[in-house]
């Protein structure tokens, strides 16, 4: 069970979020859970009135970012997990570019999870903005690892410009659909047997987590599906054992799919059985 | 005197200022988070060049702390 992200070797294939949970406290007990070694987080603007000093009464937002960092903080320094800062919200190149600074310089990592949204309906990336911020990134050192849609050309052009790691969506963020084509999912391991290959966005089972695995994925960044269960702790814990299975069954050697079907039991001198000829 | 905008809120000074002297004067109104960023005019500005970072009047100033993200 080892993923490796940029030299950097993780013994679990999942990598989780921090958004979206019930309490700070279910979202540390949740990543524990997963076994997952990334966490992403992300950086936001602090608003004026949000962010007014405690005791004017406007202030909440802001304080439970600051909850939030604590316990991220405590989960990386107790646990030996490792950040992924996304560039979430941003719609260019520039945009990125600058976030992706900023999240160096406060979290003292080159990696960086891009997200360039080119479609505010279903969050799709937009592949020119991404390329882009890519180029630049990579030549100020980051190590980046692009959120994109299931493009093989898209997945072949981040590659050649030096992504290690390539996310591409199984389905619109937060949508929980699954891999919608795993034709396209295929298509990209199979033309792209070097690249570290990561299902981002859209998981909304652990048996979709299971099947990315069994197509030959290196892992999957999941956040939604967790923290939207009714019971996400426990649901952390199905995502760390589908992930496990699904590796286990892709080395195994998952036997060939057939289009008619074949007995399973021997059918010579079984009872009633009778040559025709 | 220049105008500049931190956090969409505007500030006024008669003289020139330094990014770092605008943060503690932001910093007495606001919370000031425990880690953050920040960019001025939508680019990344290091920590370590905020006290000879000269703003000019017009100056956008944005402040960013981590979030939890997906």
């Amino acid at each position: 069970m080892s993923l490796n992200i940029y030299g950097s070797e993780l013994d679990s294939r999942l990598l989780i979020g921090s958004a979206l949970y019930p309490s700070p406290e279910i979202m540390k007990a949740s990543v524990i859970a997963s076994k997952a070694k990334v966490v992403t987080l992300s950086l936001k603007r602090q608003s004026p009135i949000l962010g007014s000093k405690q005791g004017s009464g406007l202030e909440n937002e802001q304080g439970g970012g600051q909850a939030i960092w604590q316990y991220i903080q405590s989960l990386a320094s107790e646990h030996e997990i490792k950040l992924l800062p996304n560039t979430a919200g941003c719609k260019t190149a520039d945009e990125a570019y600058t976030l992706a600074q900023m999240s160096r310089e406060l979290f003292g990592t080159p990696w960086v999870k891009l997200e360039v949204i080119g479609d505010d309906y279903n969050l799709q990336p937009d592949p020119i903005e991404l390329l882009d911020a890519c180029k630049h990134l990579i030549a100020d050192g980051f190590q980046v690892l692009p959120y994109c849609t299931d493009d093989l050309v898209l997945c072949q052009r981040l590659y050649d410009l030096g992504c290690q790691v390539i996310m591409p969506w199984a389905s619109p963020i937060g949508t929980g659909k699954g891999l919608l084509n795993p034709y396209n999912l295929t298509t990209i391991r199979e033309r792209l047997p070097k690249a570290t290959l990561i299902i981002d966005a859209g998981i909304g089972k652990p048996s979709d987590a299971c099947q990315a695995l069994e197509l030959g994925y290196d892992g999957v960044l999941l956040n939604s599906a967790v923290a939207l269960a009714s019971d996400p702790v426990t649901m952390a814990r199905a995502f760390a054992y589908a992930v496990e299975s699904g590796e286990l069954s892709r080395s195994a050697g998952l036997m060939p799919e057939r289009q008619t079907a074949q007995p399973s039991t021997p059918t010579l001198d079984t009872p009633f059985w009778h040559q025709t000829t | 005197m220049i105008t500049i905008s931190i956090n969409e809120q505007t500030y006024k000074f008669y003289e020139q200022i330094t990014l770092s002297e605008a943060l503690s004067r932001y910093f007495e109104h606001e919370s000031k988070p425990t880690v953050f960023a920040l960019a001025v005019n939508q680019n990344f500005v290091p920590q370590t060049q905020y006290a000879n970072h000269q703003l000019s009047s017009g100056d956008i100033v944005d402040i960013f702390s981590p979030i939890q993200g997906g």
